[in-house]
C-alpha cells in the first residue's frame, strides 16, 4: 500500500509536470474511442433500419393499365403471396396523396401535376408469423411468385432499397473499424511518446532508484500508473462525446432520413461508457508499459 | 562479506581496469582502499554493489555470486549495500527528505515509519533542520551528508563510500569520516575509497592499495 501512494505520487508528479502532453495523449485516446462509438451507433442505427424494414415489409404490385383494378385482384395477389397474406388496392390518388406525405415539403411540387402519372398499385404484406420466421428472404420469394400474376405491370419488394441498406451497414463498419484503428494507433504512439519523453527527461532518477535496489517493476509502476490516468481522461472525455452525440446528435440525424423518422436506437446505455472508461485506462496502461518496457531493455 | 576471486576488467582497445585481483572483507571490517587516480577503486566499489560485472573472475557478496543474479535479485543485493557515490547521485528536483526516502520507497515502507527514520537519519548526520531544502541548496559537505542518510536509509549490511572526502575542506571531511566510523561502529561493514593518504594515516584500519588495476598492497598502515 505504501509502495502504491508512492507510485500513485510519483504519477501525479510527472502529469503535473507535462500537462501539455498529458492532455494530448488523453484527447487522441479520446477520439479513438469515441470514433469506435459512432461506428458502434452507426452500425446499430442502420441495423435498426433492417429490422424496421423487414417489419414493415410490403410488396407492391402494379398494375398494368389496361386492366381495371379491383378488390378481387388484391385478393388474388394475396393468395398467391403465401398464407396469412393481406392484400390491399391503392387507386392512383391515394399513391399520389401517400407520395407527397413521404416527400414533405418538397411533395408540394407534385400539386402542379396535370395528371396522376401514378398506377393503381396492390400492396401485399405477408403474415407477421412469416416475416419473423423467414425475415426479408420470405419477401423475395413472395415477389417472385407475384411478378407471374398476369396483370402485374411490375412488383416492387424494396430489393434495392434493402441492398442499398446492407452496403451502408458494411460501409459504415468497414470505416469504423479503419477510423478507429488508426485513431487507436496514433492514441498508443502518443501515451508511449508522454511515457518515452517522462523516461528519459527522469532517467538519472531511474539510474538512482536501481542502484538503491529498486526493482523494474517498481520503476515502471508510475510510468504505467501515467498511461492509465492519461487513458482514463481519454475513456470519460469519449463516454461523455457519445452520451451527447446519442442525445442529441442520433435523433437529429435519423429525422433528417423521410424513412428512419419513427426508428428508435436503442441507447448503448452506462455499460458501453463503463467499457469506454475501462478500456481507455487499459490501453493507456499498455502503450506506456509497452514504452517503459523497451526503455528498460535498452537501459540493461 | 564480500569476496573477489581473481578478479579482472578490461575493455576492448583499453589497458585492464583491474587485473587479477583477489580480496576477502569479512564482516564487520572497516576496510580503506587507495591509490591513484585511475587505478580502478571506483571500478571495484561498481562490481560490489553489481553496477559493473567483471570481464574475469567472481565477485561474492554475502555469499552471492554477482555476476550470476538475475535482475530481480541484484536489486535485492543492492537493498543491502548502500552507497556514497563520489558526485553524491541526489535527486536535484526532490528534498533532502524525499532523497533519503528514496530507499525506504523502494523497500515499501509505510509513510509514518518513514517520517520517523528519516528525521532520525537526518538528526544522525546533522540534517535535522534540512529536510525541505533542495540538495543543490546545500554545501558540498551536506550534500554528502544527505548521500550518507540515504545510503543508510535502508539499514544496510555494506556501506560502500567513493571518495567522501573528495571535496571537501578538512574540517568538513573530518565530520565525514566521523559519521563513517560510527556506522562502523554499529556493526556495518564500511569500504571507502579514497586517495587522501591523510586519511588513511589518520584510521590505523586496513588498507587495500591498488596500483594501475592490480592490488599491490593489503595491510594496516601505522599511524
Amino acid at each position: 500500500m505504501a509502495a502504491f501512494r508512492y507510485h500513485l505520487g510519483q504519477a501525479a508528479r510527472a502529469l503535473g509536470a507535462s500537462p501539455y502532453g498529458s492532455a494530448v495523449a488523453a484527447l487522441t485516446m479520446a477520439v479513438a474511442l469515441f470514433l469506435a462509438s459512432v461506428t458502434w451507433v452507426a452500425a446499430r442505427a442502420v441495423e435498426s433500419m433492417l429490422e424496421a424494414t423487414a417489419a414493415k415489409a410490403r410488396i407492391t404490385v402494379f398494375v398494368r393499365p389496361e386492366v381495371k383494378a379491383t378488390a378481387a385482384l388484391a385478393q388474388e395477389a394475396a393468395r398467391m403471396a403465401g398464407p396469412g397474406a393481406a392484400a390491399v388496392l391503392v387507386p392512383p390518388d391515394v399513391a399520389l396523396t401517400r407520395l407527397k406525405a413521404d416527400l414533405g415539403s418538397t411533395g408540394r411540387a407534385l400539386d402542379d401535376l396535370a395528371t396522376n402519372p401514378l398506377p393503381s398499385s396492390i400492396e401485399v404484406r405477408l403474415s407477421p408469423a412469416t416475416i419473423a420466421h423467414e425475415g426479408l428472404a420470405a419477401v423475395h420469394r413472395a415477389a417472385t411468385r407475384l411478378r407471374k400474376l398476369p396483370f402485374a405491370s411490375d412488383v416492387d419488394d424494396g430489393e434495392s432499397f434493402i441492398a442499398a441498406v446492407e452496403a451502408a451497414l458494411e460501409a459504415t463498419k468497414a470505416t469504423g473499424e479503419a477510423l478507429f484503428g488508426a485513431a487507436l494507433l496514433i492514441a498508443l504512439f502518443f501515451i508511449g511518446a508522454v511515457a518515452r519523453l517522462s523516461l528519459v527527461a527522469r532517467r538519472d532518477e531511474i539510474e538512482i532508484l536501481r542502484l538503491v535496489g529498486a526493482t523494474d517493476r517498481f520503476i515502471a509502476a508510475p510510468f504505467v500508473l501515467e498511461g492509465v490516468f492519461q487513458g482514463l481522461a481519454g475513456g470519460v472525455l469519449a463516454a461523455v462525446l457519445v452520451a451527447l452525440l446519442e442525445r442529441f446528435v442520433v435523433p437529429e440525424a435519423l429525422s433528417l432520413v423521410g424513412f428512419a423518422r419513427d426508428i428508435a436506437v436503442a441507447p448503448l446505455g452506462p455499460g458501453w461508457l463503463l467499457v469506454l472508461v475501462a478500456g481507455g485506462a487499459a490501453l493507456g496502461a499498455l502503450a506506456s508499459a509497452l514504452s517503459v518496457q523497451g526503455f528498460m531493455r535498452k537501459a540493461a | 562479506m564480500i569476496q573477489l576471486f581473481h578478479v579482472s576488467v578490461s575493455y576492448p582497445g583499453d589497458p585492464p581496469v583491474l587485473t587479477d585481483v583477489s580480496a576477502r572483507i569479512d564482516k564487520g571490517e572497516l576496510v580503506f582502499l587507495t591509490g591513484p587516480s585511475g587505478a580502478g577503486k571506483t571500478t571495484l566499489l561498481r562490481l560490489v554493489f553489481g553496477q559493473l560485472l567483471a570481464t574475469a573472475g567472481q565477485v561474492l557478496v554475502a555469499g552471492q555470486n554477482v555476476a550470476r543474479l538475475k535482475r530481480r535479485d541484484l536489486a535485492q543485493l543492492r537493498r543491502r549495500v548502500g552507497v556514497v557515490f563520489q558526485d553524491f547521485k541526489l535527486l536535484p528536483t526532490r528534498t533532502v527528505f524525499d532523497n533519503v526516502a528514496l530507499p525506504l520507497a523502494v523497500l515499501g515502507t509505510e509513510a509514518a515509519v518513514v517520517a520517523r527514520k528519516v528525521g532520525a537519519l537526518l538528526r544522525y548526520v546533522g540534517l535535522a533542520g534540512k529536510a525541505e531544502a533542495l540538495p543543490l541548496r546545500l554545501s558540498g559537505g551536506e550534500q554528502q551528508r544527505v548521500a550518507i542518510a540515504r545510503a543508510l536509509a535502508g539499514d544496510p549490511a555494506i556501506l560502500l563510500a567513493d571518495e567522501p572526502t573528495g571535496n571537501l575542506d578538512q574540517e568538513r571531511a573530518d565530520e565525514i569520516l566521523d559519521l563513517l566510523t560510527q556506522v562502523h561502529a554499529r556493526g556495518t561493514t564500511v569500504v571507502v575509497a579514497t586517495h587522501d593518504r591523510r586519511v588513511l594515516e589518520q584510521f590505523a584500519q586496513r588498507v587495500l592499495i591498488l596500483d594501475r588495476g592490480r592490488l599491490s598492497a593489503d595491510g594496516v598502515l601505522e599511524r
